[in-house]
């Protein structure tokens, strides 16, 4: 009895099947899958001002035995803005994570994690918010790392920056800041000839690994 | 330091010394610039700001340690201690305040 009715089934069963899969594949359409963060123009801006005004800073201040007390608003004004640089980069990719091998071309020779636990001032725990992509974590890596400088340049109390004086250990912010610059660039993906990053391209092309190289031109050659 | 290091890292001693030594060199300078820095007329160094910076070099020798060798942080952390035991007089007398 089940035989003629299997045969009376069986030839509707690649349209239904057809029909079921349109359905499932139509709403897809309309989406896309993000494998990387999306490139933030504020973030590039935001660590590239840093950059020069900490560099500026070190230079007058050096030259001039400045003091914290005279320099506090050089602080005041940036820990607060490279905060919220870190809670865009944390927002815009909540779940992302940054590979431990990530060194940043050798800027970062003992990689992320461990150069923010170098960096992180005593009683605050690194491994308390090891959260975000690379970018975040870099982000947080030069708020940590101006936060001892801060603490350092208070302590020297009168005595200000002097000249002969090393940074604390470890490379300055200013080179966190190149770090963290070169990480908001490399998710933006390869430069076109014309010179604009084609960061579109990598959002759709680009797998996990553009997070630690950009593609060859033939891969790039390959997938356009 | 070198010597004190073989000793507190026992047998993974010949497994970690090619990252070890260049990172005790740098805790080395520190301490020379620290005792610099105090002695010099006009210092350049307060204690407290002496002490952040010996205390994050230790920080981030401890970090490169664990980052680069298969040890674990507590065990990088108590072979370092038993290092900085071995220097701790020397350093302190040098600096003229408990640094260590």
């Amino acid at each position: 009895m089940a035989r003629p009715l299997a045969r009376s089934i069986k030839p509707q069963r690649p349209a239904l099947w057809l029909c079921l899969l349109m359905m499932m594949l139509l709403p897809l359409t309309g989406c896309s899958v993000r494998l990387i963060q999306p490139y933030d123009d504020a973030i590039e801006k935001g660590v590239t001002d840093f950059y020069e005004e900490f560099l500026r800073f070190t230079i007058v201040t050096g030259r001039t035995r400045g003091t914290y007390a005279d320099n506090r608003s050089f602080y005041d004004k940036w820990q607060p803005k490279l905060t919220t640089l870190t809670a865009r980069a944390l927002t815009a990719n909540p779940s992302g994570r940054c590979p431990s091998t990530e060194t940043y071309g050798g800027l970062l020779p003992q990689g992320v994690a461990a150069a923010r636990s170098a960096a992180t001032p005593a009683g605050v725990s690194a491994d308390s918010a090891p959260a975000g992509d690379c970018t975040a974590q870099l982000l947080q890596l030069l708020e940590d790392q101006f936060a001892d400088f801060a603490r350092f340049h208070e302590a020297q109390g009168s005595l200000g920056l002097a000249p002969e004086a090393r940074a604390p250990p470890g490379p300055r912010p200013d080179v966190r800041a190149r770090g963290a610059l070169r990480g908001a660039r490399q998710e933006t993906g390869p430069v076109e000839p014309g010179g604009h990053r084609s960061w579109r391209w990598t959002q759709t092309h680009c797998s996990r690994r553009c997070l630690t190289r950009p593609p060859t031109p033939s891969e790039r050659r390959g997938r356009t | 330091m070198s010597h004190a290091a073989a000793d507190a890292f026992g047998e993974a001693w010949k497994d970690v010394k090619n990252y070890t030594i260049p990172e005790l060199r740098k805790l080395a300078g520190t301490f020379v610039d620290i005792e610099a820095g105090l002695s010099a007329r006009p210092p350049y160094y307060t204690r407290e700001s002496a002490d952040i910076v010996f205390r994050m070099q230790v920080r981030a020798t401890e970090s490169i340690l664990t980052a680069t060798t298969a040890l674990t942080m507590m065990a990088v952390e108590k072979a370092l201690n038993q290092i900085l035991a071995t220097v701790r007089v020397a350093i302190n007398q040098a600096v003229k305040f408990a640094l260590v």
